[in-house]
């Protein structure tokens, strides 16, 4: 398989099977659209991306080169969260800023299997939690003026009742 | 982010080839590396850091993985998380669950969440189904619902019930609320309606609104719509191609509507053969052959399904006298041999065959007959009907590796001189190529 240099925004180059980097969408298409020869020495810049996290999406991107294409009927999908496999799992077993910068680069690059399982871990992360929790695990701020916030409890306070 | 979707799309494996075609291509073109990286680098290479500041379309994935309940309590933990949270995206499928603690277990949908669905997101709404259980007070609310789901582009609408036979609801009120939604919505194209009081001028006016978009309808135990009702629809809706229906609903007149050459070619049409409780009168219709015959020219892959309820002699007098296209059949009472018998003899395309009960003697003779006349069967269920497991050999060696589903239940196999249920698994399993078992109930100690 002919291989392609991919360019991290510190400066790093990759040296990556062009199979494992197409699942990139975001990768393919530049690729398809540069007509980029696999002589090429030119490295495909990917200024969005530091170098440790390219690191891992390539991995991830590696251990899932032959899955089958995602299905497009997204609409129709059994929306799941228990069905991340093994290896997904451990590989998102990361700290809160790395999985916050691999959902970016999941994101930026396209990668819709890597999107899914991370976006599947913050779900995990969310449920059964009260808003007070939720703020807390994700340390976000809540920036509700007192008026909207009694609003919004209002408008939702049937997700406390039992 | 430049969008990136809809490009051409190269399979795997032949990469190097394709990239030399398209640089020829670009090279034509002129366009120069740096102008066409320049539009992916367009973004200035901004990390906003930190949860709240999630994109929201990725935030509309979370979301999609929660159920309404997590989705609520997150949309409370800052202004980005609810903006996202009411995003029309995230509201196109709603299940309304109408159920009374007195009468179900189910979680009904909180009232809270009902009204902030109606009040804020009904315009956003495509698939909805209401669920209800026996208590009448549940059909009362679902017509509620119903009736205030008008102006919505509603394409799917799917209304079931726990409660058997039919829903708890007073006709005039449900009728009213349905057409509504019928009237007000711009292109229905899925319909299901079943153990619902809708009856003929409903369906009228929904066959006159919804003539271009109609594809599916489910019409199963509704008794108040007639075969003329039903007729009425499959003759103006010419793109309907899955209809369930009571066979009491079936006539010569709308076979024959959905096989004009204006129709579109069926896919499903479910069938089931019900006789009401208390009812000892069949009013059956007799098809002709004709009818069948022009259906099966009409469709040649429609999958036919027809389920039995019934059980006298009398009533299954009815079916297979000739040939029926029939491709899957479900005997949910018990069938007499001489019903296998023309099931064997006059529908050539039976595909599936289950049949939960028969009488007390073995089906050996049936079952072959089957399989030997049924050369498309590939599935077969048998609860409580006994076999001997010489029979089961024999019939796995004429279907082979094409029987893909064999559920048989360990108790209901009759050994005899020739094989144990052992010896009688290892030989099927041999002929279907595959490691093949009888169902076995588990014993609780």
């Amino acid at each position: 398989m002919p291989n392609i240099k991919l360019q991290s925004s510190d400066g790093e180059v990759f040296d990556v099977d062009v199979d494992v980097a197409k699942q990139s969408i975001t990768i393919k298409t530049m690729l398809e659209d540069l007509g980029m020869d696999e002589d090429d020495d030119e490295a495909i810049p990917l200024p969005n991306v530091n170098s440790a996290i390219l690191g891992k999406v390539l991995e991830w991107c590696q251990f899932h080169k032959d899955d089958p294409p995602p299905p497009e009927d997204e609409e129709n999908r059994e929306k799941r969260t228990d069905d991340l496999c093994g290896f997904d799992i451990d590989f998102l077993k990361v700290d809160q800023g790395t999985l916050f910068e691999l959902i970016l680069a999941a994101n930026y690059l396209d990668i819709k299997g890597l999107l899914d399982a991370s976006c599947k871990t913050v779900a995990n992360m969310i449920k059964g939690k009260t808003p007070e929790e939720i703020r807390k695990t994700f340390n976000i701020k809540n920036d509700f003026t007192p008026a909207e916030e009694e609003q919004v409890r209002k408008e939702n306070s049937w997700c406390e009742e039992k | 982010m430049e969008s990136v979707k809809g490009k051409t799309t190269y399979a795997k494996g032949k990469g190097s080839l394709s990239f030399n075609q398209r640089k020829g291509k670009d090279k034509q073109t002129g366009a120069s590396k740096s102008q066409i990286l320049s539009k992916y680098l367009k973004d200035p290479v901004t990390h906003p850091t930190g949860w709240e500041k999630l994109p929201s379309n990725v935030l509309v994935r979370v979301y999609s993985f929660l159920n309404f309940w997590d989705r609520a309590r997150a949309s409370t933990v800052c202004c980005h998380w609810n903006s996202v949270f009411h995003l029309p995206e995230l509201w196109r499928r709603f299940d309304f669950e109408v159920t009374q603690e007195t009468t179900s277990y189910m979680k009904s949908t909180p009232r809270g969440l009902v009204r902030q669905v109606l009040h804020q997101h009904k315009d956003h709404l495509r698939f909805v189904s209401i669920s209800i259980d026996g208590h009448p007070l549940s059909a009362e609310i679902a017509c509620d619902i119903l009736s205030q789901l008008m102006n919505c582009s509603i394409k799917t609408l799917e209304l079931m019930s726990t409660a058997k036979p039919t829903l708890m609801m007073k006709k005039e009120k449900f009728v009213a609320a349905l057409n509504v939604v019928i009237v007000n919505s711009q292109s229905i194209s899925s319909l299901a309606l079943s153990d619902t009081p809708v009856d003929d001028p409903s369906l009228e006016v929904l066959a006159k609104q919804h003539h271009n978009s109609l594809t599916l309808l489910n019409m199963e135990s509704c008794p108040n719509a007639s075969a003329i009702g039903i007729t009425f629809v499959a003759d103006q809706c010419r793109r309907l191609h899955q209809l369930t229906i009571d066979y009491s609903q079936l006539s010569d007149e709308l076979l024959s509507s959905l096989c004009s050459e204006e129709h579109v070619t069926l896919k499903y049409l479910r069938i089931n053969v019900i006789k009401q409780e208390g009812q000892t009168e069949t009013n059956f219709p007799t098809i002709s052959q004709d009818s069948w015959d022009t259906l099966a020219r009409h469709s040649p892959d429609l999958s036919l399904v027809m389920y039995f309820y019934v059980v006298n002699d009398e009533d299954y007098a009815h079916f297979f006298n000739y040939i029926t296209p029939v491709t899957h059949v479900y005997f949910g009472r018990s069938v007499s041999r001489e019903v296998l018998g023309r099931l064997a003899s006059h529908c050539p395309g039976l595909k599936e065959l289950a049949i939960c009960a028969n009488g007390h003697e073995p089906l050996d003779m049936e079952l072959l007959d089957i399989a030997n006349r049924c050369k498309g069967l590939n599935s077969l269920g048998l609860g409580e009907c006994e076999v001997h497991c010489s029979a089961m050999v024999q019939l796995a060696k004429i279907c082979g590796e094409r029987l893909s589903e064999l559920f048989i239940r360990e108790e209901v196999l009759v050994e005899d001189g020739e094989f144990s249920i052992d010896e009688m698994t290892e030989r099927v399993s041999e002929t279907l190529g595959r490691q093949w078992y009888p169902e076995s109930m588990p014993y609780w100690d």
